[in-house]
């Protein structure tokens, strides 16, 4: 395995720097004003050089650093501009996932064919995300997720690539700090003497296990540059989602749900293809240039029907003020989920329903995979004293 | 076709000189035997493909209770509900 992180330091930061640049010169605090009794998110170098840091109330920071400047926190802001990050990261690797806040994993292996040696990809990843999104980051190559992200934290400058076989050199001299361990177990390494990897590393992983269970395995482990965690894809909301455009605007309601009941003549479909409900209607009109918010409507039992889900939009909007001039119309199907999440109402007959549904599902399972995969339990020997011998997974038969 | 359920799962312990469980790997975890809280012995079918497991009701250091056996012919460990 090759990972990649890229760690965007001080994201809040840096993120503020690009919509006010006058900040650039000042010390500058984030995580909202002096007065308030919040604490501090982040910092620029500046207002850390003067002790603050974050974790520190607001008031404290004020009198460490009186010229800072102090700015609310818009975690909203951070969350869309770390997810334009994401989306370039995406274009070097199917496997990216977001750590943290500024803090990203890749799995790069095997993309050697496509973007050259692991400095090079390195390069390429840092100067596109700067181009594309302004924002400075630091690096690190490593054939674990553990090595590679203090590899990042080391390479302010330029990528820093960790060779096979080098990993428990690089951590030697750090400190014990950086593991992901509990406090208690910090703790207990630190009565021991225990201050820097190297030194966790030496000691036997029997003797480290024993006494910590878990954790003393994996600090072991960490401590020697051997990390097995996967890199895990990020997930991304499935919406399905249709525009249509207006010239001239729409000015009446009739107008706005016959266009609605086109756009579901698309959507539908495209629902039922994949076998799917949606639990909730996303609706977003542009009027006059102006892109309203999108509108949410959760449905209260998730719906593939167009009637249904055209009679709730139309009930939804004869009660909210309906805007002018409406140019745009953009309507997304989103919480997809199984069709069968659908809820059964709660009458009598749940036994007949509930064959019907099997033999559906089983109908469904031969149509898209060419054969059934239901199975049911049988009792061979339950009376057996060897385990496996007592239940058993047999190709279900329903009759219909 | 039949798939048997419960089959035994593979697992590391490393034992004592009495052949008694002292840690165990659960999901890649290690952890230590609390207390050893019943023992019992399976020999069966000796006259076609012998069967000889001495099963294990261990509680472990976080307090999780798993059955463990070991195959007394091949000498490995597995986990399995009994």
């Amino acid at each position: 395995m090759k990972v990649l992180c890229l760690f965007i330091p001080h994201l809040p930061v840096q993120w503020e720097l690009k919509r006010h640049p006058d900040l650039l010169k000042a010390a500058s605090v984030i995580g909202g004003f002096p007065h308030e009794r919040k604490t501090v998110i982040d910092c620029s170098e500046k207002a850390a050089a003067s002790g603050v840091h974050p974790g520190m109330t607001l008031r404290q920071a004020s009198h460490r650093c009186p010229g800072a400047v102090f700015l609310p926190v818009d975690e909203a802001g951070y969350a869309s501009a770390f997810e334009e990050v994401l989306d370039i990261l995406d274009r070097f690797s199917p496997t990216v996932e977001a750590d943290s806040l500024g803090k990203v994993f890749l799995d790069v292996t095997g993309t050697e064919h496509l973007f050259g040696p692991a400095a090079n990809l390195a390069e390429r990843v840092s100067r596109d995300v700067l181009r594309q999104t302004g924002f400075k980051s630091q690096i690190g190559v490593a054939g674990n997720k553990f090595v590679a992200s203090i590899a990042a934290s080391l390479a302010p400058t330029s990528p820093l690539i960790v060779r096979n076989g080098e990993e428990k050199k690089l951590l030697e001299a750090f400190s014990i700090e950086l593991l992901p361990i509990s406090q208690e177990a910090l703790t207990w390494l630190k009565r021991l003497g225990l201050r820097r990897m190297g030194q966790v590393a030496s000691l036997a992983e029997n003797a480290l296990a024993s006494q910590l269970g878990g954790e003393g395995l994996m600090a072991h482990r960490l401590a020697n540059g051997i990390d097995g965690e996967p890199v895990k894809s990020r997930l991304r909301p499935d919406i399905l989602e249709r525009t249509l455009s207006f010239e001239p605007p729409l000015e009446s309601l009739d107008a706005l749900l016959a266009a609605i009941d086109k756009l579901l003549d698309q959507l539908v479909p495209l629902l039922r293809k994949r076998y799917q409900v949606c639990g909730q209607v996303r609706l977003c009109l542009r009027s006059d240039a102006v892109r309203s918010r999108p509108d949410a409507v959760n449905l209260k039992t998730p719906l593939d029907s167009k009637p249904e889900i055209l009679g709730i939009l139309k009930r939804h909007l004869e009660t909210d003020s309906f805007p002018e001039g409406v140019s745009e119309i953009c309507l997304g199907l989103a919480k997809l989920g199984s069709e069968f999440g659908k809820q059964a109402p709660l009458s009598s007959a749940a036994k007949g329903r509930q064959e019907e549904a099997l033999q559906r599902l089983e109908k469904d399972l031969g149509d898209r995979f060419g054969h059934s995969s239901l199975k049911k339990v049988v009792e061979l020997d339950p009376d057996s004293r060897i385990p496996e011998r007592r239940v058993a997974l047999v190709d279900a038969q329903i009759d219909g | 076709m039949v798939t048997p359920l419960n089959v035994p799962r593979d697992i590391r312990v490393t034992a004592d000189e009495d052949g008694n469980p002292v840690f165990v790997c659960v999901r890649n975890r290690q952890r230590r035997v609390a207390r050893i809280r019943n023992v019992w012995r399976i020999d069966d079918d000796w006259w076609r493909q012998e069967i000889a497991r001495r099963y294990f009701e261990v509680e472990l250091s976080d307090s999780s209770v798993i059955t463990a056996f070991q195959d007394l012919i091949s000498g490995n460990w597995s986990q399995q509900r009994y």
